[in-house]
């Protein structure tokens, strides 16, 4: 079959908690950045894929979505195109097999190559060292890749990411925040609208909310913690938030500075962000530390908040002085890298390169084989990584 | 159109299992069975723009990332814009003194009132416009990256390549080795062979395209504005994340950075019957056509029912044929349709055996023969029992035994006064009769008074002709196709 000739892209999937990019290889962007959900449920806000109750479900979300994909934004016979989908290496193994399942078996494709979203992401910027974080909307996932090789023992996922934030926005908007009706009364938001719906909560993070700087983040906590302490700095102004019908939200600055804050924070076990970067990094080989550090990547849409970069590496250099990793540790140099794209297509675009190579015909898993065994492949499972195997697919 | 008839209160069992009404199914008129949406093949037919309904090749929608390069919508609200013209007063070239008006064209959102004015472009010359295109500044770096994996790919595949090539010829060397006298047989081989790296043909190891390494930063891109701390931010000059992915690689954070989006293309889809590859469904060509080259809708090839009266005693369900063909409708209970589904599987099971000492396996069976094999209907037989019989049933009707004959759809005979009466109707079953539209009486057992909402089932029998027997010269002999369908009755 002439698959990998020049009219038939492969399509390249990557499909998130909270969006789903999706396009062809070889392009420069992702032809759409979607919500992974699908619209006209009876609930009204539409049901995210990921938040499934069984596998049934899942099955059938995942074929009205993809239908949805290939017939309204890619428009490509899906039995003609191979498919490289890109996913992180702690995707749940269920998750994977339901999608194998409708690609091959409902839809037909004639090929899947699943990528690792950490390792692709290297693609993007030409080298074969770097320190991969991904910050979701879920959890933030970390994972080393040295010399081409995704180290798996040194990860680090902490449900640490949009949605984190957005819940911190909640209850601090729950706890704060008035609503102004058109007679100009203020009311508290309790009392109005005892929860807020996802697509509010994350309009207000991207419009409004920003990652604070460090010393004003300690000086803040600093206030809190010791009454006879520094008074806080100075909030944001106060902004009006548009609710429905005549309803405004006043949203307070500190709330818009404070929300990010959870990402941060360090409870008892000590895991924040930059703990986390600290951990993954001691875990590797020694002689890689350093190449690690000098090449940090942050890429997933929950790192596109303004000052997070920032505020993530100057909280990494502080939390190296503390006594816990000082003797353990010494980094010279934290170097942050800008891949050619927006952050949240960034493993998107690292697919799409690895997709218009060679490898797509050599690597991928065809249609044949799934239907012959009637399983995929994993790092995780025994049973594909044995050297054995190894050998005989090499 | 399709709302009026789109009840979920009957419902029809497909192939595959699930229960459709009947609007929303196909009949395969040649495995002769229900197909829904979900268990058909979609296949693109034709892209067009769904505004100005120009048809696009796909090679020119491959070329312009199928998106309409004419007609452009608002990148605040998603609606179309419209294109307007002012007159401004130019110098005229003739005489640089004088000034002509000359029409400048515009594009304005009728809905949100956003124009191209406000995102700062100047205003063209031509309706269609030259309006800039979101181009990634990224795309030389991609480009370049794209190159050098391609070369590291190919690379990678040429030493494997080279590898086989060597095994394979230490193989050819113990042959040679003559130990079981087959080197004149590999020798025979070989000599066909096109010469392979051996005999300085070798081919040219690939050339890796050199690319820079990324350079990392210790100053991330991402600093905060001081102003951010002091300056009041107006919401109205922020995007909302939906308008920014709508333009995936800008992305742009500030309103006045908004440009206008070209309208994405449609698709007019095909359908094809998953089992026998015949087309189900396919639009006429032109766009602006709504009408069908073929078009195997279920609902003009398979009795329609509907509840005529819903009460225990008095249960009336009417049937409608709405296909070309008069048909002898036959209503089965499930234990009826299980004894006769079961007796032509054995029949069809014992013709199969026959059929497999003709040697012809399914794998070459193609269209029709695949369809009509005895293996395939036995095998059609059993899904669709299986599948009746997992349904819950908590009612039953009391259903005529006897052939109903449903006349062809006759448009004229919606305007007749009377009905034609010389049908022999068992006037307890059949109550009324007008045209292809037949009442019968269906008094319902509630086997269960528990449950609150009811529900029965019965079997359609009905004759259908195969599809590619019309030709024939033969009359053409229907078959009988045997279709499930439940029934919600509610609280009765």
């Amino acid at each position: 079959m002439p698959i990998h000739d020049n009219d038939r892209h492969a399509v390249v999937l990557d499909v998130g908690r909270a969006y789903t990019k999706c396009g062809f290889v070889g392009e420069n962007e992702p032809r759409v950045i979607i919500p992974s959900k699908l619209d006209g449920s009876k609930k009204g806000e539409g049901v995210y894929l990921h938040e499934y109750s069984n596998e049934k479900e899942l099955h059938f979300n995942l074929v009205k979505f993809l239908h949805h994909i290939f017939f309204k934004y890619l428009l490509v016979n899906h039995r003609e195109r191979r498919i490289v989908i890109v996913e992180s290496l702690l995707c749940p193994t269920e998750f994977r097999e339901i999608l194998a399942n409708v690609l091959f078996v409902h839809f037909e494709v004639p090929s899947v190559l699943f990528v690792p979203s950490h390792l692709v992401t290297l693609y993007t910027l030409g080298i074969n060292t770097a320190f991969v974080i991904d910050i979701g909307h879920e959890e933030t996932t970390m994972i080393p890749v040295c010399e081409g090789t995704p180290l798996i023992h040194a990860w680090q996922a902490q449900p640490l990411g949009a949605k984190a934030i957005q819940g911190r926005l909640e209850s601090l908007l729950l706890l704060r925040a008035k609503v102004q009706g058109s007679d100009g009364q203020k009311v508290d938001l309790v009392d109005v609208i005892p929860k807020l719906s996802r697509g509010i909560l994350e309009d207000i993070v991207v419009r409004t909310c920003f990652v604070t700087t460090l010393p004003r983040s300690r000086q803040l906590v600093a206030s809190r913690t010791n009454e006879a302490g520094p008074s806080p700095p100075v909030p944001p102004p106060t902004i009006l938030y548009p609710l429905s019908g005549n309803n405004n939200l006043t949203l307070d600055g500190s709330v818009r500075e404070e929300s990010a804050e959870v990402l941060f924070e360090t409870d008892n076990e000590m895991v924040s962000l930059a703990s986390m970067i600290l951990d993954s990094i001691l875990a590797s080989p020694i002689d890689f530390r350093i190449p690690l550090a000098e090449n940090l990547v942050i890429i997933g849409g929950g790192s596109m908040m303004p000052g997070l970069k920032s505020r993530l590496v100057s909280e990494v250099k502080d939390l190296q002085q503390h006594p816990k990793y000082l003797s353990r540790i010494a980094l010279k140099a934290l170097k942050v890298h800008r891949p050619p794209a927006k952050s949240n297509y960034a493993a998107w675009l690292g697919g799409a390169i690895l997709g218009a190579t060679e490898a797509i015909a050599t690597r991928s898993y065809t249609r044949e084989v799934y239907l012959q065994t009637n399983h995929v492949p994993d790092w995780n499972n025994l049973a594909d990584n044995t050297k054995e195997i190894d050998s005989r697919a090499g | 159109m399709t709302h009026l008839f789109k009840s979920e209160k009957v419902q029809y069992l497909c192939t595959c299992g699930s229960l459709k009404p009947l609007c929303r199914t196909f009949f395969c008129r040649h495995c002769l069975a229900l197909k829904c949406g979900d268990c058909v093949f979609h296949e693109v037919d034709i892209l067009y723009c769904s505004n100005c309904l120009e048809n696009v090749p796909p090679g020119e929608a491959r070329v312009k990332k199928n998106q309409c390069s004419e007609c452009f919508e608002c990148p605040v609200c998603d609606q179309l814009l419209l294109t307007r013209a002012t007159n401004i007063q130019v110098p005229s070239t003739e005489d640089p003194s004088k000034l002509v008006p000359k029409k400048m064209f515009y594009l304005v959102c009728g809905f949100c009132r956003w124009t191209t004015r406000e995102a700062g472009l100047p205003d063209q010359p031509s309706a269609t416009g030259s309006w800039p295109d979101s181009d990634n500044a990224n795309s030389a770096r991609v480009a370049a990256l794209l190159e050098h994996y391609r070369s590291l790919a190919q690379l990678d595949k040429f030493e494997k390549e080279q590898k086989r090539q060597l095994k394979r010829r230490s193989n050819y060397l113990s042959f040679t080795a003559d130990k079981y006298s087959l080197s004149a047989l590999a020798a025979r081989k070989r000599s066909g062979l096109p010469f392979s790296g051996s005999l300085g043909m070798k081919k040219e190891t690939p050339q890796i395209y050199k690319v820079e390494s990324a350079v990392a930063f210790e100053e991330t891109d991402d600093m905060l504005d001081p102003e951010i701390f002091t300056k009041v931010l107006n919401l109205s000059f922020v995007t909302t994340i939906d308008q920014r992915i709508r333009q995936s690689e800008r992305q742009p954070v500030k309103s006045e950075d908004l440009i206008p989006i070209h309208k994405f293309l449609s698709v007019r889809r095909s359908q094809r019957c998953r089992f026998c590859e015949h087309n189900l469904s396919k639009p006429e060509y032109n766009p602006s056509s709504i009408k069908f080259k073929i078009h195997l809708g279920a609902f003009y090839h398979v009795p329609d029912v509907i509840i005529f009266r819903n009460s225990r005693d008095d249960m009336q369900l009417r049937l409608c044929n709405r296909s070309q063909y008069p048909t002898h409708v036959r209503l089965l209970s499930l234990d009826q349709f299980s004894s006769i589904a079961h007796s032509k599987i054995e029949e069809l099971e014992s013709s199969f055996g026959e059929a497999e000492k003709e040697k012809k396996s399914s794998s070459s069976m193609v269209g029709h023969e695949l369809c009509e094999s005895p293996a395939t209907q036995a095998a059609n037989f059993r899904s669709c029992l299986t599948n009746a019989l997992k349904e819950k049933v908590n009612a039953f009707f009391q259903l005529p035994s006897e052939q109903i004959l449903l006349p062809a759809r006759d448009d004229l005979a919606e305007y007749e006064l009377t009905a034609p009466q010389n049908l022999k109707d068992d006037p307890k079953a059949v109550l009324w009769r007008k045209g292809n539209k037949v009442v019968v009486s269906t008094p319902l057992t509630v086997l269960d008074d528990e449950l609150e909402e009811k529900r029965a089932g019965f079997v359609f029998e009905f004759g259908a002709v195969r599809a590619g027997f019309e030709t024939k010269e033969v009359q053409p002999q229907p078959t009988n196709v045997y279709i499930p369908v439940f029934i919600s009755l509610g609280k009765i």
